[in-house]
């Protein structure tokens, strides 16, 4: 067991460092981050350029620059932004914790539900309620998480106009200042909270109960829940330790292989409801042709995906013996 | 089976059989049939309509801000633009993006999954790293930031189709290298080397197109995704840039206008949603239609029965078990046609036949457990009580107490996530709360079954364990409540010679002290020949000849009974067996 | 004894296990131990041992789907243990594979007649259409079949089609791998009744493998029992029926049932297994660690 953690692990930063190698080479050679400074009308002077290159690190051999760079990131350093008054380490903390709030509280909520949904549609299939969760499931999927979140951005402020008061929020995280006390800030959080934490939640619901749905029919249909019943045991033990306990294996895979997914639509939400989170951040970067700055959001990403796995592979384990003892 | 038959003239070419096959069962699934065809009736619309519309999608009329008219059925923009003809555009261009991506994403993952299943090994481990580099890309962060880097007004579509093809490929690749990691070891596969073929002949002739319909399902699937994704990128701003168009961009461009002119933002957001509806719809039809499941077993389901068969035989039944008349049908084909069969108190009868003699149904109906495809009639008594309708929990008062059952695969009866001591804590519930010495009991049990050293095992997995040792295990679970009836089915199929030996002893020990009846069911009869009282001999859902063992094998009357003892292939050995055994004996 | 069509001499695999078992003290597996057998022409040779005994790795080995570790495997009297060259060539023709499983040993994407077609094809020879129709001829299939897929036929019929693209490039050796444990008893007893047809018509050799002791004896001249990976015994199927030497050729002679009650009945009961025993291991692997 100490082993194949150690061995999951020494291959989690295998995949960790090449990554990184694959996303500096990616950025560094996919543009020039001075092009605006070079295009700019009247032209700056040839030495302002060479300053900024120098800055930067555009001046050295690609595999110096990535090395100074890894050499930077061990000392907590995320490397130069292209804005000079920028310190990209010090911003990514303040946006983590805001991205982290939303993608978590969907995680949990879109998986318990989707445990929930999915077993019981697997238990009961081509009947009630798996008769009407299944086209619901289909129908989700095919909702574009973008147009669900202006919609229900839109829908948020009828209601709100409607009712007269501000029951959700659509803008931003949390008001601006934040409310005093902690039950006020947590109800101000939970208000701004509902609307993008639904969009992800109806998304990766839809995904994951799909998965359950399948890998509880497939393990009701084995031949050892076959054998418990045979023995005569009650059904409740039977779906607990003979049904469900099996069928947990596939979805841990498959929510830690959906999680770039996740950040993706955490992007998407972020911008919709103007969260100042990791998506604001990398959109912002994107535009400002901030090279190490993408590049630090990317290896955040690539981290997260990384200690998902992980995390996933540990708890496969402990679900399955057969993992555990490494047959 | 099949039944189509492929004109004999015709020159052979290629596998297209099993195309039309799969065609046929698709028409049968109707939500697949309508999800293609909304796809192809959009694709036409995006095809045809533009042609013939008098507006082009950048075309800028003087009709600035108009609200809908019989001109512009979905109003102009503050440029003059018809929004009719630029949702087309967007169409049009998000489905060509989409179908580009999926090809790309497709050749890349086929072409990487067909050589990393087939050449396992450190081939394999790299292109697995690849897919595992790949996935902790997110696809919209590194699209986004190259899109935003091609010079000149944004990307072309060729060029965003191709980043997320680049990106898109590994579900593809991880299906086909499951495929394929099966299909390789597959003899077909071995006989086309033996043969001489080459690598790349083999992967080509012979894997590619045998993981063609899962191709077309992942496709299927991929071009919804691919359709999501560059809506969303292009709502984002870094997919398709304006004056091009695209669906994800007419909803951003409307997400202002959601209350003032609400169509703008709903109609194409809603043209994505039917586009992937349809699309998963048909790709779910597809791969019922390529992979048919027949309806997946579920025993804590009880099986329809036939209504007229609802009244018992009003005689006093026989022995422990008493059938009579029973009758499966699977839709319109009957594969048990009224079968009588009977077992006294602590009688052995076995039950014998090939393949297709319905000799397993036969067994499911008598424990209750019918596929749920099937109906099943007549009438089942066990110790003068009718079987037959019991509900679930009716059935719990004889299931593991009174009847207990042996299956045919110790591999797959066991659960695999616990250990052997709570699989028969689980068992020994039944009979109220666990005594303080269930662990003595268990190891009783399993000594009983001739395991040596039985306390080591208890805190095992069933992984862990021999086939036959897992078997034996199976044998003393079901011997927990000392049962009256046990039924055995095929109980050593999956094993060798010398472990079936080893099972059927034990087998015959453990029912010999308990004083059980036991039906036993197998397709091979000299196997039964030292353990049976009575053998029924059962050919196409018929009991033919049913009576003691020593009739059977010496005056046997049916002719299809002569012609089983007649062709098993040990005969020859008898007189060796014999000696061998009796060596055997003086050794021990 | 008239000069052997295939000889193997010595063959030994040892199988590297993941690095995970070596660290936890598993040594190299020895599939195959030297084991050294003759196929005369026009005879059959039957192996036979239980799962893991090393028959499939013998079968996979002199087949060249496995590399063997050490030792030669000799055809028409020329080495082809790599299969390289003329030698390879020429074996590739002169030696042919019957499967266990007919339903996954055919293509399920070719009709009968590519089926038929293939080994031609592969190896670049002329194959007449008349051929197919022949080959279908000797193997009892009708003509119409031809046109069909392997998925239209019952297994007994499906392994007749293997049988017949076995011979369809006219091999000297038919290698069987389990080729009735897959069917039913009727069908085995009419296949073995084909292959044994066929070997008086043409002359050809077959090596049988097989985990049935039974089914090898009915067709083979000569038997050899496999165990642990070494060739425990070997001689006419007559005398090793009738005089087992080694003691697990007895045990497995005795754990094949029989259908006699008398004889079943008073067979005493297996309880433990009846060989290896506590002081009479097979012999460790003499060929020793070799990687």
């Amino acid at each position: 067991m100490a082993w194949m953690i150690l061995r999951r692990m020494l291959s989690a930063v295998g995949v960790l460092l090449l990554a990184s190698i694959v996303i500096f080479v990616v950025i560094a050679v996919s543009g020039d981050p001075l092009a605006d400074l070079r295009d700019r009308q009247p032209p700056v002077p040839p030495s302002v350029i060479q300053a900024e290159e120098q800055r930067l690190g555009l001046d050295l051999p690609l595999h110096e620059r990535y090395l100074n760079w890894v050499g930077g990131l061990f000392q907590g350093d995320l490397g130069p932004s292209t804005i000079a008054t920028r310190d990209i380490g010090a911003e990514l903390t303040d946006r983590i914790g805001v991205t982290l709030r939303l993608v978590v509280v969907a995680v949990v909520i879109a998986l318990i539900l989707a445990l929930i949904a999915g077993t019981v549609s697997g238990l009961r299939q081509r009947r009630f309620p798996d008769l009407v969760l299944t086209p619901m499931t289909f129908v989700m999927l095919a909702l574009p998480s973008f147009w669900m979140a202006v919609l229900f951005k839109q829908w948020g402020i009828y209601f709100n106009e409607q009712v007269g008061a501000s029951v959700f929020a659509t803008v931003g995280a949390n008001s601006v200042p934040p409310p005093q006390g902690f039950v006020p800030f947590l109800l101000d959080s939970a208000a701004h909270l509902v609307l993008p934490t639904l969009v992800l939640i109806l998304v990766h619901f839809a995904a994951w109960s799909r998965y359950q749905r399948t890998a509880i029919a497939e393990s009701l249909a084995g031949d050892h829940v076959r054998f418990a019943v045979l023995k005569g045991l009650s059904r409740g033990r039977v779906v607990r330790s003979y049904v469900v306990r099996p069928a947990l294996v596939p979805i841990i895979t498959v929510v830690a292989l959906d999680l770039p997914v996740l950040l993706s639509g955490a992007v998407i939400t972020e911008t919709v409801f103007q969260w100042r989170g990791m998506g604001g951040f990398l959109l912002e970067s994107i535009n400002l042709r901030d090279g190490n700055a993408v590049l630090a959001w990317l290896l955040i990403a690539a981290f997260a995906v990384v200690v998902f796995n992980l995390i996933a592979d540990l708890l496969y384990a402990i679900v399955d013996p057969r993992v555990r003892y490494g047959n | 089976m099949a039944t189509d038959t492929v004109p004999t003239d015709e020159p052979a070419t290629g596998g297209n059989g099993r195309g039309r096959v799969i065609l046929r069962r698709f028409r049968r699934h109707k939500l697949g049939v309508a999800g293609l065809a909304v796809l192809v009736l959009l694709a036409l619309v995006a095809v045809v309509v533009p042609l013939v519309w008098p507006y082009g999608h950048g075309e800028i009329t003087p009709d600035l801000s108009q609200p809908p008219s019989a001109a512009h059925p979905m109003g102009t923009d503050t440029l003059g633009r018809d929004l009719f003809a630029q949702t087309l555009r967007g169409l049009q261009q998000s489905l060509l993006i989409a179908t580009t991506v999926t090809v790309v994403a497709c050749l890349i993952g086929v072409t990487l999954g067909v050589i990393a299943g087939y050449f396992g090994r450190f081939v394999d481990a790299a292109v697995m790293r690849l897919v595992d580099l790949t996935l902790t890309l997110p696809t919209i962060a590194i699209a986004a930031f190259l899109g935003s880097v091609v010079p000149t007004g944004g990307v072309n579509w060729l060029a965003l189709s191709l980043v997320l093809g680049v990106l898109m490929w590994t579900p593809v690749s991880r299906l086909v290298r499951g495929i394929v990691l099966s299909l390789r070891s597959l003899p077909f596969v071995d006989a086309a080397r033996v043969m001489g073929a080459g690598n790349l002949q083999i992967m080509t002739r012979h894997l590619i197109p045998n993981v063609a319909d899962h191709i077309i399902v992942a496709a299927t699937l991929l071009f919804g995704t691919a359709i999501l994704a560059e809506s969303g990128l292009s709502f984002l701003g870094f997919g398709v840039q304006p004056p091009d168009t695209s669906l994800g961009l007419l909803v951003s461009n409307a997400q202002s206008a959601v209350l003032t002119r609400p169509w703008l933002f709903y109609f194409p957001g809603l043209l994505i949603v039917v586009i992937v509806l349809a699309v998963n719809y048909a790709g779910e039809g597809l791969r019922d239609a390529a992979n048919p499941k027949a309806a997946l077993a579920n025993p804590l389901r009880t099986a329809r029965r036939r209504r007229d068969a609802d009244t018992p035989p009003d005689d006093t039944p026989r022995g422990v078990l008493d059938v009579r008349g029973l009758t499966v049908d699977f839709g319109d084909q009957r594969v048990v046609k009224g079968v009588d069969l009977h077992i006294d108190d602590g009688e052995v009868l076995a039950l014998v036949g090939e393949s297709g003699s319905g000799k397993s149904v036969t067994a499911l109906s008598v424990v209750g457990l019918l596929p749920p495809d099937a109906v099943g009639g007549g009438s089942v008594r066990f110790d003068g009580r009718e079987l037959t309708g019991l509900n679930f929990s009716q059935w719990r008062e004889y299931r593991g107490r009174r009847i207990a059952v042996i299956l045919q695969d110790p591999s797959t009866t066991l659960n695999p996530v616990l250990t052997i001591a709570t699989q028969f804590k689980d068992s020994m519930r039944l009979a109220g709360p666990l005594p303080a010495d269930h662990r003595d009991r268990i190891v009783a049990l399993l000594d009983g079954v001739a395991i040596k050293d039985p306390a080591r095992l208890l805190d095992s997995y069933p992984h862990q364990l021999s086939g036959g040792m897992r078997q034996r295990i199976a044998i003393a679970l079901a011997m927990v409540h000392d049962p009256d009836l046990i039924i055995a089915d095929e109980p050593t199929t999956a094993l060798d010679v010398t472990v079936q030996a080893q099972v059927m002893s034990t087998l015959a020990l453990a029912r010999e002290r308990t004083g059980a009846a036991m039906l036993f069911i197998t397709h091979d009869l000299s196997l039964v020949a030292g353990i049976a009282d009575q053998v029924a001999v059962m050919r196409a859902g018929e009991v033919v000849e049913h009576a003691d063992v020593d009739t059977v094998f010496y005056r046997p009357r049916h002719e299809y009974t002569r012609s089983l003892l007649a062709l098993a292939p040990s005969l020859a050995l008898a007189p060796a067996s014999r000696s061998a055994a009796a060596d055997i004996e003086e050794d021990s | 004894m008239s000069e052997p069509l295939l000889r193997t001499v010595d063959l030994v695999k040892h199988y590297r296990p993941p690095r995970r078992a070596r660290r936890g003290g598993h040594e190299v597996v020895h599939a195959l131990c030297g084991v050294s057998v003759q196929v005369a022409p026009g005879r059959t040779l039957g192996i036979v041992g239980e799962s893991g005994s090393g028959k499939t790795t013998l079968l996979r080995t002199l087949l060249g789907l496995e590399r063997a570790t050490a030792g030669t495997v000799e055809f028409a009297g020329r080495d082809v243990t790599a299969m390289r060259g003329d030698a390879g060539r020429m074996f590739r023709a002169d030696v042919s594979v019957v499967f266990q499983d007919p339903y996954t040993s055919l293509d399920p994407r070719m009709t009968v007649s590519d089926l038929l077609s293939q080994p031609a094809r592969i190896q670049r020879r002329r194959f007449p259409a008349s051929r197919v129709s022949e080959l279908l001829d000797q193997v009892r299939l009708p003509r119409v079949s031809a046109g069909k897929f392997p998925h239209e036929f019952s297994g007994g019929q499906r392994q007749r089609i293997a049988i017949a693209r076995a011979l369809a490039l006219e091999p000297r050796l038919i290698v069987l791998d389990e080729p009735v444990s897959a069917l039913d008893v009727s069908v085995q007893a009419e296949i073995v009744t084909l292959l044994r047809e066929l070997q008086e018509q043409r002359d050809v050799s077959y090596l049988f493998v097989a985990h049935d002791l039974a089914v090898v004896a009915d067709l083979s001249h000569e038997v050899g029992v496999m165990y642990g990976g070494q060739m425990v015994e070997h001689g006419a199927t007559s005398r090793v029926l009738s005089e087992p030497a080694h003691p697990y050729t007895r045990a497995l002679l005795a754990a094949v049932p029989v259908p006699d009650p008398r004889i079943e009945r008073a067979k005493p009961p297996f309880l433990r297994p009846l060989w290896p025993t506590e002081d009479d291991r097979p012999e460790p692997c003499p060929h020793g660690n070799l990687l």
